[in-house]
């Protein structure tokens, strides 16, 4: 019996897109933060750019195989660090499936880039509270990461903005005959 | 950027504005009792209504702990480093001084904020 598994195009694009936000993750975690668990998120430019480009579907299946193959490769995997980073990419999705079911709600990669960096970072913390730290005052740190949340979240979506211009131009360009 | 956009931005930024009023308030209410931890497990609970000095044997020796006007504070520690003395006196809710060394931790209890603590 012979077991063959099929490769699509779209496949190919998922796994081209996944490579490029891993290795976005792994670098980023390789810089020292000037507080445990603070950091810039930069993979999820790729995330929003795809998201903006190709749709919810594809933006689900690079974050999965992001957070899969990220804490893999960091050696994070099943570790308290993954799952918080895969709560953070939970909450996230959800704020991109609700724009989705809204229709973008009149919003750029600007707008979807806050709001899912909000509910990341809220969607970790409540994790955090619930599963290791069960105690009140860690909700001392919650302003300053939400803060820190926003501004990371800005940048994110600016530099996700600017991507998808210019993908979107070379597309134009490579469909004109 | 779009209108909604901004309609995101400025909701983040009165959440964010509103969330250090929230939770950085005042640090929290005045605690009414404190518990000596030996290792993270509850010893002895004390209330801060009363003046009080009393000895704990911890991992290393004994750490003398003094209660007064509604604070609680380490007085005296075997241990090496002596942060948990430094750390002086505490009196809100939430408040813990942890003294690693001789395993010993305080924690302020009680107060208007909070009324339960579940582990």
């Amino acid at each position: 019996m012979k077991i063959s598994l099929s490769v699509s195009d779209e496949d190919y694009r998922i796994v081209g897109l996944a490579v490029l936000a891993i290795i976005i993750h792994i670098f980023e975690s390789a810089i020292p933060s000037p507080l445990p668990g603070i950091k810039p998120g930069l993979a999820n430019v790729i995330t929003l750019a795809v998201f903006f480009l190709f749709g919810l579907r594809f933006a689900v299946w690079v974050t999965v195989l992001r957070v899969l193959v990220g804490s893999i490769v960091a050696g994070t995997f099943l570790s308290p660090t993954f799952l918080l980073s895969a709560s953070g990419a939970f909450f996230s999705i959800l704020v991109l499936y609700l724009v989705y079911q809204g229709r973008g709600l009149g919003l750029s990669c600007v707008g979807v880039a806050v709001l899912a960096s909000m509910a990341h970072i809220s969607g970790q913390f409540l994790v955090a509270y619930l599963v290791f730290i069960q105690h009140e005052a860690i909700f001392y740190l919650l302003p300053v990461l939400l803060t820190v949340a926003l501004f990371f979240g800005l940048a994110t979506g600016l530099i996700a903005k600017q991507l998808v211009m210019r993908a979107e131009k070379e597309i134009e360009s490579s469909a004109r005959p | 950027m779009t209108v909604g956009d901004k309609f995101v931005l400025s909701g983040a930024v009165l959440l964010i504005i509103w969330s250090y009023f929230f939770f950085w308030a005042g640090g929290g209410a005045l605690g009414q009792q404190a518990s000596v931890l030996l290792k993270g497990v509850a010893m002895k609970t004390l209330s801060l209504k009363h003046y009080q000095i009393l000895e704990i044997d911890g991992l290393l020796g004994k750490s003398r702990i003094e209660v007064r006007d509604g604070a609680i504070r380490f007085v005296t520690s075997p241990c090496k480093g002596k942060q948990c003395i430094h750390a002086g006196e505490i009196n809100k809710s939430g408040q813990i001084i942890a003294c690693l060394p001789n395993g010993l931790s305080l924690v302020v209890e009680g107060g208007m904020q909070y009324d339960a603590i579940n582990f």
